[in-house]
């Protein structure tokens, strides 16, 4: 078996809050590996952004160690973070978090503003991973003007513009109603499915885990493997 | 990458129409203003305001004029601190009775012109004329508005602008009208021409020449200037007792400049309370716009260029409307004013571009990379 892709060993993470100190990662562990299809459910509060936050460098943990492509992340700088972040990931949030000012077309392309890319090519590349998911019709529309399921493809599309090897996705449908909710999962698996893209993916929602999936749950800090999957 | 950048906040500000059309308006008036009072302050090298601050005034003492003395000219030009002497001449026509024109032909260069004010009541600068063109070259003369010359014995005429003057072989083109109250009165008709041509006029005619006085123009930056202003002026008022000294001191000076330069103080606070009352709201409102950015791999100068660019673009935009809205001022106010120097106009905007990106870079910097990632994500989940 190759390299997984990340490696996490023995995670603690605590916050301060009102006075006293919660855990909300206890020692964990998890190992992903590359194409993988994982899901991270649990209830509100307990800890899956944290989690995904530690996953993709933007937090660190209190103790512990996790590894992406057997570097330790842990030791890295902001800066290196932020380049590990740039090149290799895609995140999708529960609330879209698209720029208003920008339109669907513009949003895309965000990301890779500011590189050494030339326009056309930038352009070429938002056409491309907006056909695929299906927004091509609504390249010049701001956000304000796309319904939510709408706005979580062009989010998509966005993560995707820059080849990440995983995508992050942060209860991506608890803002949808059912339709768009199975339109974006079924976006998510396709992508992972066609481009053998990581996506790891949390949720409240138990029923969003299909059988093929890595489905580990978070629980009093603690996270556990429900079903496996491929592996 | 930079010019994309740049170009995206551009076109971001744009979006956000109200706000860039009210910060615009701001900044036109402050640059408008801004410019207003350094043309003064600066621009003051080519108007009269020179002479009132940097200039020495020679007048005959108990007459109106003297005869012409070169030898006079060539000695004040000599003394330290002494950049130019000009002497405001003049050939008496009706000496001529051949001629047939009663008039005083006053000599000017209109390289100088803003140097031809011996006085309230003697002033040939550009800010005297009522109508028409100052004269630019030769062959074109000035008039008093109240001039009626004589033609013959019993024939006058009265000229006015686009006329044309015969004196012996010479035609002269009329371009423009004096006030009549800012030529000595006395029942003297005027006709204010080049300086080449009065001289010619002179040696055919063999005329003789008159002075009304001398304009000495000290060296030195204006606000230099000054102080040797009254030092040149004690000398000179102590040497030729023969003549009135007239200058302004450096307290004159001063206080003619002060409003200005209050004004101009002004807009520069003004600069900076705009530029920085546009960063914040821009931050404020764009809050959320570049916690995203960042999160999406933007680097915190990047972002920085970015609100650069929507406050370069009001700021450079207001600028222009500001020109603008001098120009525009100026036409329909029916003044004669100090022309805008291109010297004005680039430290104008220097100073604005400076003035405004100061408050606006430190708030910018101390915004944006105060934001965390994961601070900026938390702060929009909620
Ligand atoms: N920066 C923070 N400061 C204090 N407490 C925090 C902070 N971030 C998260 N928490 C707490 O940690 C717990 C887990 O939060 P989170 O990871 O957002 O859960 P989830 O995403 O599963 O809803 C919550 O109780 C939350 O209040
Ligand atoms: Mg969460």
């Amino acid at each position: 078996m190759s390299e997984p892709l990340f490696e996490v060993r023995d995670v603690v993470k605590r916050y301060e809050k009102e006075g006293r100190e919660i855990t909300v990662l206890d020692k964990v562990n998890l190992s992903i590996g590359l194409g993988d299809f994982v899901v991270i459910v649990g209830a509100t509060g307990s800890g899956k952004t944290t989690l995904i936050n530690i996953l993709s460098g933007l937090d660190k943990p209190d103790s512990g160690k996790v590894y992406f492509e057997g570097e330790d992340m842990t030791r890295m700088s902001e800066e290196e973070l932020a380049d590990l972040r740039r090149e290799n990931m895609g995140f999708v949030f529960q609330h879209f978090n698209l720029i208003p000012e920008f339109t669907a077309l513009e949003n895309v392309e965000s990301p890779l503003y500011p590189t050494k890319l030339s326009d056309r090519e930038i352009r070429t590349r938002a056409l491309k991973v907006l056909e695929l998911v299906g927004m091509t019709h609504r390249v010049n529309h701001y956000p304000d003007e796309l319904s939510g399921g709408e706005k979580q493809k062009i989010a998509i599309a966005r993560a995707l513009i820059t080849n990440p090897v995983v995508i992050f996705a942060d209860e991506p449908t608890a803002a949808l109603d059912p339709q768009s909710e199975k339109e974006v999962i079924w976006l998510l698996r396709e992508i992972n499915r066609k481009r053998r893209t990581t996506i790891i993916l949390a949720t409240h929602n138990r029923a969003l885990a299909s059988s093929t999936d890595k489905v580990f749950e978070l629980k009093n800090g603690k996270l556990v493997r429900v079903s496996g999957g491929r592996t | 990458m930079r010019r994309r950048i740049l170009l995206t906040g551009i076109r971001i500000i744009t979006r956000a129409k109200r706000r860039a059309i009210v910060f615009v308006i701001l900044f036109t008036f402050i640059s408008g203003l801004m410019l207003f009072s350094l043309n003064f302050v600066w621009d003051a090298h080519s108007t009269t305001l020179l002479v009132q601050s940097k200039g020495i005034i020679l007048r005959p003492k108990g007459f109106t004029y003297v005869s012409y003395d070169e030898n006079l000219e060539e000695k004040l030009a000599r003394y330290d601190d002494v950049e130019k002497v000009v002497a405001v001449w003049f050939v008496n026509l009706s000496e001529l009775e051949d001629l047939g024109v009663n008039a005083i032909m006053v000599a000017v260069n209109p390289d100088n012109k803003w140097c031809y004010v011996l006085s309230e009541s003697f002033d040939l600068s550009p800010s005297s004329l009522r109508e028409g063109d100052y004269i630019a070259r030769e062959g074109e003369i000035m008039l008093s508005s109240a001039n009626v010359l004589n033609i013959s014995k019993n024939a006058t005429v009265s000229l006015r602008p686009s006329s044309i003057l015969k004196i012996g072989k010479y035609s002269f083109h009329v371009v423009g009208m004096l006030s009549e109250d800012k030529l000595p009165n006395g029942g003297m008709n005027w006709i204010i021409a080049h300086e080449s041509d009065v001289k010619r006029i002179c040696e055919k005619y063999g005329l003789q020449k008159y002075v009304f006085g001398y304009i000495v123009i000290v060296e030195g930056w204006l606000f230099s200037g000054w102080d040797n202003v009254e030092r040149v002026g004690i000398l000179l008022k102590n040497e030729y007792k023969d003549f009135e000294v007239i200058y302004a001191s450096a307290n004159d000076n001063y206080r003619l400049f002060s409003p200005m330069i209050v004004l101009f103080a002004f807009s520069v606070f003004g600069c900076l309370i705009v530029g920085a009352l546009f960063s914040y709201l821009d931050i404020r409102l764009r809050k959320r716009s570049l916690a995203i950015l960042r999160s999406l791999g933007w680097s915190t100068g990047n972002l920085r260029l970015l609100t650069l660019a929507e406050l370069l673009f009001v700021t450079i935009l207001g600028f222009f409307f500001g020109l603008l809205a001098l120009a525009i001022y100026r036409l329909f106010t029916a003044q004669i004013y100090v022309p805008l120097s291109v010297y004005t106009v680039l430290i104008s905007f220097v100073v604005i571009m400076v003035s405004t990106q100061v408050p606006g870079g430190y708030l910018y910097q101390r915004s944006i990379t105060k934001v965390k990632p994961v601070d900026a994500l938390r702060l929009i989940e909620r």
